[in-house]
């Protein structure tokens, strides 16, 4: 289990637990991508995961988002059994993921990629869609609002009513966490956020995911870029071969044998 | 005169079917290869309603064999077919959206149709078989028992047919600028990115199929009723090649592009293929040339325009809706993050 230390939401200390994994595996044919992993993350921390390639890092974090099926396991979210749950259901619950390629969407403009995330979306029906337009328009104009605020955070504003195919691969990855902002998260699913991202837009990824983390977001972070891990995670875990082998700080980590030899040599 | 107003409605009612069909490949993404299957569909069922029983008087010389015959008022046959193909169209929707996997869904779709299309070919008790329906009455005809009389009655159906178009271009802009259009429009983008945002990929692609197939049997309807005759040979294969081929003209995932790819590809082309010299005396060779015309335009236009003449617009709101809020640089930062307290309850 994942120490978490004493960190704190509103002078409260955030020690409820956010997301379970019991004995998490995911099988591939005869493949074990995943092998009977315990992971737990407290409310308002931030888990790096770490391993090397074809460790099971994202298959862990597909099987949290639903979009990857477990053989055996039970994973709980918030209070809810989420084992076998559609992504779009986790998503509603308030686990939002990002993608190891940014996953904007490109013929939509910025503000719709934001817009696209709002909650209310995905739940209208199309008949209040066209003949009742007022049940929708103020939450509109609601979520423009927020949306222009999430985009000035991200300094993305000028691109508002750009195209987000047309945004360098930096702008992309600051979309694609303004959106899932959007969603109104309560735990964020990084999956190589900074992967193909130039150094200085790398920086600007980290400021950010800090601000989010001291803010109290919930943060599951897989990375392979350390420095960034060490800049933004409370607790690491380092999986290889499937298994978690390590658990602790980054210091901790690195001087743990099992590591060293599978990861760090 | 009486041609010109035939090929109005023919032009107007396929603009609706090409709102359905956009409604589907441009804005949801979805390769619905039996769309015409639904304009059939509403033609049928508008037809055995309209036409009266089998051996009623006017249908006893042509000897019809249908199910159901009726001859209700209109426009209750009109509202039967498209009932009956959005049925149709949720029985499919649920066998084609069961797999993930686009490949699959185009496949399925070509072998729904070809069984439907075979069953009422070869089936003779269910729509007449291969010879289909005809005489069928017009709108006028079905009121009045009369037909039509003058080009004044073929004009008020044609503007009856223009209404349901400009309902349906009105209820398609409303419904994909709404929140329900942007989802829609996200999943064709990106369906896991969508999914993880907690869009639900395959209601919202249902749904789009589902209001398109309804267009489509609207559509039909009108069309059955200034055609007077329906059958298998009018909605083979192709015919949906054709409406798929006017909507990448027009420009996928724009309404007006989309009716304006029907206005070129139906109006012009189409009609245009009988003033070819000959043409009066060959029959084979007009139906030869709109084809080719089609395919090349086609190909043309995929190479060389691919989003079509009208590409789909971007959608831009606004500024002065964030007017009274802090400019970018005075935004305090505070995340609308939801929070959870002591006792578990999220905020």
């Amino acid at each position: 289990m994942i120490n978490t230390g004493g960190v704190t939401i509103d002078g409260r200390p955030a020690t409820r637990r956010l997301l379970g994994c019991t004995g998490v595996s995911c099988h591939y044919g005869g493949v074990a991508a995943v092998r009977e992993v315990d992971l737990y993350i407290n409310q308002g921390t931030c888990l790096g995961l770490i391993g090397p390639n074809g460790a099971g890092k994202s298959t862990l974090l597909n099987a949290i988002a639903g979009s990857g099926s477990l053989s055996e396991g039970q994973i709980e979210f918030d209070g809810h059994a989420i084992t076998g749950l559609p992504p779009y259901e986790i998503a509603r619950l308030g686990a939002i993921r990002t993608f190891q390629s940014s996953s904007e969407f490109p013929h939509l403009s910025v503000m719709e990629n934001m817009l696209a995330a709002e909650r209310y979306s995905s739940e209208k029906h199309t008949f209040e869609a066209v003949f009742l337009p007022r049940s929708w328009k103020g939450k509109e104009q609601k979520s423009l609002r927020r949306a222009r605020e999430y985009l000035a955070r991200f300094g993305l504003s000028h691109m508002e009513d750009e195209y987000a195919g047309s945004l360098s691969g930096g702008q992309r990855r600051l979309l694609e966490l303004a959106r899932a902002l959007m969603a109104e998260p309560i735990m964020l699913l990084l999956d190589e956020p900074t992967a193909g991202v130039a150094g200085p837009t790398v920086e600007i990824l980290v400021t950010h995911l800090k601000e989010l983390s001291k803010e109290g977001m919930t943060i599951l972070l897989v990375e392979h870029n350390l420095q960034v891990v060490e800049d933004l995670c409370d607790s690491i875990a380092v999986m290889a071969l499937g298994e978690v082998i390590a658990q602790g700080t980054l210091d901790e980590v690195r001087r743990n044998e099992a590591v060293v030899s599978a990861y760090l040599s | 005169m009486s041609y010109l107003l035939i090929v109005g409605i023919f032009v107007v009612t396929n603009m609706i079917a090409a709102l359905g069909l956009n409604l589907q490949l441009g804005f949801g993404g979805i390769v619905n290869l039996a769309f015409i299957l639904f304009f059939a569909c509403g033609a049928y069922f508008t037809a055995v309603f309209t036409i009266g029983p089998p051996g009623s008087s006017q249908d006893h010389l042509l000897a019809q064999t249908y199910l159901f015959g009726a001859r209700f008022p209109w426009p209750l046959p009109l509202i039967i077919g498209v009932l009956a193909t959005i049925a149709l169209g949720y029985v499919v929707a649920r066998l084609l959206f069961r797999n993930e996997r686009d490949d699959f869904a185009g496949l399925a779709a070509v072998a729904i149709f070809l069984i439907c299309w075979n069953a009422v070919g070869d089936w003779g008790g269910l729509f007449n078989g291969w010879n289909g329906l005809s005489a069928i009455p017009q709108l006028y005809q079905s009121i009045s028992q009369g037909g039509y009389e003058s080009q004044t009655e073929m004009a008020v159906y044609l503007g009856v047919c223009a209404v349901f178009a400009a309902g349906s271009y009105w209820y398609c802009q409303r419904l994909i600028l709404s929140p329900f259009g942007r989802s829609l429009k996200a999943v064709r983008e990106n369906r896991a990115a969508a999914s993880a945002l907690g869009i639900n990929p395959n209601q919202a692609t249902r749904k789009a199929f589902i209001i398109g197939c309804a267009l489509a049997g609207l559509s039909g309807g009108l069309f059955v009723q200034g055609a007077t005759v329906w059958s298998p040979s009018t909605w083979a294969l192709p015919e949906t090649v054709a409406l798929i081929a006017a909507v990448i003209l027009g420009g996928r995932g724009n309404n007006f592009g989309s009716i304006m790819g029907i206005v070129f590809f139906q109006g012009i082309l189409n009609e245009g293929a009988h003033l070819i010299p000959g043409s009066a005396q060959n029959g084979n060779l007009i139906a030869a040339t709109q084809w080719i015309v089609i395919s090349l335009t086609t190909v043309l236009v995929l190479w060389a325009r691919p989003a079509g003449i009208f590409p789909e617009r971007k959608r831009i709101w606004p500024k002065d809706v964030s007017r009274g809020l802090a400019k970018p640089d005075q935004v305090s930062g505070e995340l609308l993050v939801r929070t959870v307290d002591s006792a578990g309850e999220t905020k």
